[in-house]
């Protein structure tokens, strides 16, 4: 576990390592900024492809207890059609900074509005899987 | 004739099929070939399958290939429709 990751709150602590249990991927903090954990997950955006792209998710502190907001790769992503996910997709938006030195630079503001109410700390890979079907839709 | 139905199993007589699925890890039988996306999810536990989707794989934990709202039926004949995974629903932009 890192620095960074033993500092974040228990709950938002826990679901990283559950999400890495369930995911078989690699699965770290890169960075916190504004209460948001920016989460790499190597194969968050493989949407059919046989080369997974990764992204990092943007999980409030909060987690569980206040929802996701947006997802940050480092290349622009594809849906399912093969063309570029247009669904309020950021190139180079200021959200991309704090993982900007690792690649970080599209931005896609995606929020958890409408969506079911987050529960638990397992929740979080139906918060993976959300976005995964976001780029495949988008 | 697809993947479901070659890994059926056959009780009785031999028209009647067993569709054995599953839901992450969850193992689900079903005798109808056609079944709403609603049941398959409830009986995985969701207690409010309308807020979610069901999404076909093309392998265990593999690549979602199609997806179905609780509103929608399911046919377990096709191809790949052996192993799924529940995913929320919904969501906006800012």
């Amino acid at each position: 576990m890192s620095q960074l990751e033993d500092g974040l709150p228990e709950a938002l602590r826990q679901a990283i390592e559950y999400l890495r249990l369930k995911r078989g991927c690699e699965v770290r903090l890169d960075a916190v900024q504004d209460n948001f954990a920016y989460i790499w997950v190597s194969d968050v955006a493989k949407n059919g492809s046989t080369d997974p792209t990764g992204g990092w998710i943007r999980l409030p502190l909060a987690f569980p207890h206040a929802n996701p907001h947006g997802l940050v790769t480092r290349e622009a992503v594809k849906n399912s059609s093969g063309g570029q996910v247009a669904d309020a997709h950021n190139a180079g938006h200021d959200m991309c900074r704090p993982v900007g030195a690792l690649g970080g630079a599209h931005y896609y503001s995606w929020t958890w509005q409408n969506c079911p109410v987050l529960r638990s700390i397992e929740d979080i890979v139906g918060v993976v899987q959300w976005y995964e079907r976001r780029i495949r839709n988008g | 004739m697809g993947t479901t139905f070659d890994q059926t199993k056959a009780t009785g007589d031999s028209s009647h099929r067993v569709f054995v699925i599953f839901v992450g890890d969850i193992e689900e039988r079903w005798e109808e070939v056609n079944v709403p996306a609603e049941q398959i999810m409830r009986k995985a536990g969701v207690s409010d399958p309308q807020n979610f989707v069901l999404e076909a794989l093309d392998r265990k934990g593999g690549n979602p290939v199609a997806e179905f709202t609780s509103g929608q039926s399911v046919n377990l004949d096709a191809e790949h429709r052996k192993f799924f995974r529940i995913t929320p629903g919904g969501g906006g932009r800012s």
